[in-house]
């Protein structure tokens, strides 16, 4: 029989598979040889590893606070953003409300911005896991903002709600509606004064409402700035998690040195097994490599 | 017993593989240890102890990242570096943590947070890699260079 390159490519792409799947077998082999130490056995070991298990537990509650935290917080910046495209799409009518020279139409613009407005206000009643999220501790009951046609009213108060992510650490993880709440007096003035045809008074609405979009932004990167903290600590927790894990996992539950002699043991015959295909190939290991 | 502490006249010897290394922020979750020695034997090449000095009992499984796939140096950030004293790339000496899985009872590296050490001023650091294809518990098998990408 001729023996082709396809062939013995063949031939060792399996043996290198079978090298590996032994790899993999020996590797799960180790979960049988946990020795799980009592306090009798080494009581101060046993302590600390207790005191670390302790602490992996406290960082798994951190960690789920802040998996809440970041979901509130996600929630709020999101709402922003969408109030800061309607406030946009808000200027733009605007801007087509002034130049327009056919005042007709100027009524139907004014009922354009009435169903931005409305949009803006379910912005600012968004809700996370069935509270709302713009009314500082005010997360039950009255919405945030209430509208009765002509005003907008901030039901909330300026209070900050935080997550527990350290012994003594705590993030906040919420936008107050106050910090916006003149976006909704800037529009209604805008829509007032395009409904009356009142030049001067929609210049004024204009101007409002380019201050008040800076101040959105303002709290949109105060919302982005306490996400970003959040992320940090969260990856900071998680880091330490796994450390911890791993020092418990050679400090008590798993005889490490077991399990890397039998990889090395095992990892030692895949490479020799490589190697030799790559003498029989003729090709280098760096091949492997790159 | 598997750790560097537990040390015995009938193991083989443990060898310190190199001097102090400062962690000035310690490692999370070992915030207060701020001096690590890299100790190994030479039956467990290439794996390797960082061991605490403050107190030699805590010891974290390591393994250096320049023997595996998936290599870190070219995806620290400037800020980074700086952390452990702005070294070149050829001066930074990278390592993963390891642990045994208890479930699945593989070895596992966590390549989400190497640790950084500057070979020249013995500054460590433990970063977080925000990359997509990073994992905090990789089996160490998949990192072997040869085995398939996961």
């Amino acid at each position: 029989m001729r023996v082709t390159d396809a062939m013995i490519q063949d031939q060792i792409i399996n043996s290198l598979a079978n090298s590996q799947e032994r790899l993999f077998t020996v590797q799960k082999q180790i979960s049988s040889t946990k020795e799980v130490a009592t306090s009798s056995d080494d009581p101060t070991r046993f302590d600390r590893a207790s005191r670390f298990k302790t602490l992996a537990v406290k960082n798994a509650q951190y960690l789920e606070d802040i998996e809440d935290g970041l979901g509130w917080n996600k929630t709020g910046t999101q709402a922003m953003d969408t109030l800061y495209d309607a406030l946009q799409q808000v200027q733009q009518e605007a801007l087509r409300a002034r130049s327009d020279t056919d005042t007709l139409n100027r009524p139907r613009i004014a009922l354009t911005v009435e169903a931005l407005l409305e949009e803006m206000l379910l912005m600012g009643n968004t809700k996370f896991m069935g509270k709302f999220i713009f009314g500082g501790t005010i997360t039950k009951g009255t919405p945030p903002f209430s509208f009765d046609g002509t005003t907008v009213t901030y039901n909330g108060n300026d209070k900050a709600i935080s997550r527990k992510v350290g012994e003594d650490t705590f993030l906040p993880i919420n936008s107050v509606g106050s910090e916006f709440s003149e976006v909704y007096a800037a529009t209604i003035a805008l829509r007032d004064a395009i409904a009356a045809n009142d030049g001067p008074a929609m210049d004024a609405a204009m101007g409002q409402i380019e201050t008040v979009s800076d101040t959105l932004l303002n709290a949109i990167s105060r919302g982005g700035s306490q996400q970003r903290k959040l992320e940090l600590t969260r990856a900071n927790l998680e880091t330490a998690r796994i450390n911890i894990q791993s020092y418990i996992s050679q400090a008590e539950d798993v005889d490490l040195t077991d399990a890397i002699l039998r990889f090395n043991a095992q990892e030692l015959g895949f490479r020799a097994a490589l190697e030799s295909s790559a003498r029989i190939m003729n090709i280098s290991i760096l091949n492997f490599i790159q | 017993m598997g750790d560097p502490s537990q040390d015995t006249s009938t193991e083989p010897e443990w060898i310190e593989a190199a001097g102090p290394a400062h962690f000035p922020a310690g490692l999370p979750g070992f915030e207060d240890h701020k001096q690590y020695m890299l100790v190994g034997r030479n039956d467990m090449r290439p794996f390797l102890w960082l061991r605490s000095m403050d107190d030699p009992e805590v010891a974290l499984p390591i393994i250096s990242c320049l023997l595996l796939k998936k290599q870190v140096v070219p995806h620290i950030t400037k800020e980074q570096l700086s952390l452990v004293g702005n070294p070149s790339p050829e001066e930074i000496a990278p390592y993963y943590v390891l642990r045994v899985d208890a479930n699945e009872g593989i070895i596992t590296a966590n390549t989400k947070a190497p640790i950084i050490i500057n070979s020249i001023t013995k500054q460590g650091h433990q970063i977080f890699m925000d990359l997509e294809n990073l994992r905090v518990d990789e089996p160490l098998v998949n990192l072997v260079p040869f085995s398939e990408d996961t």
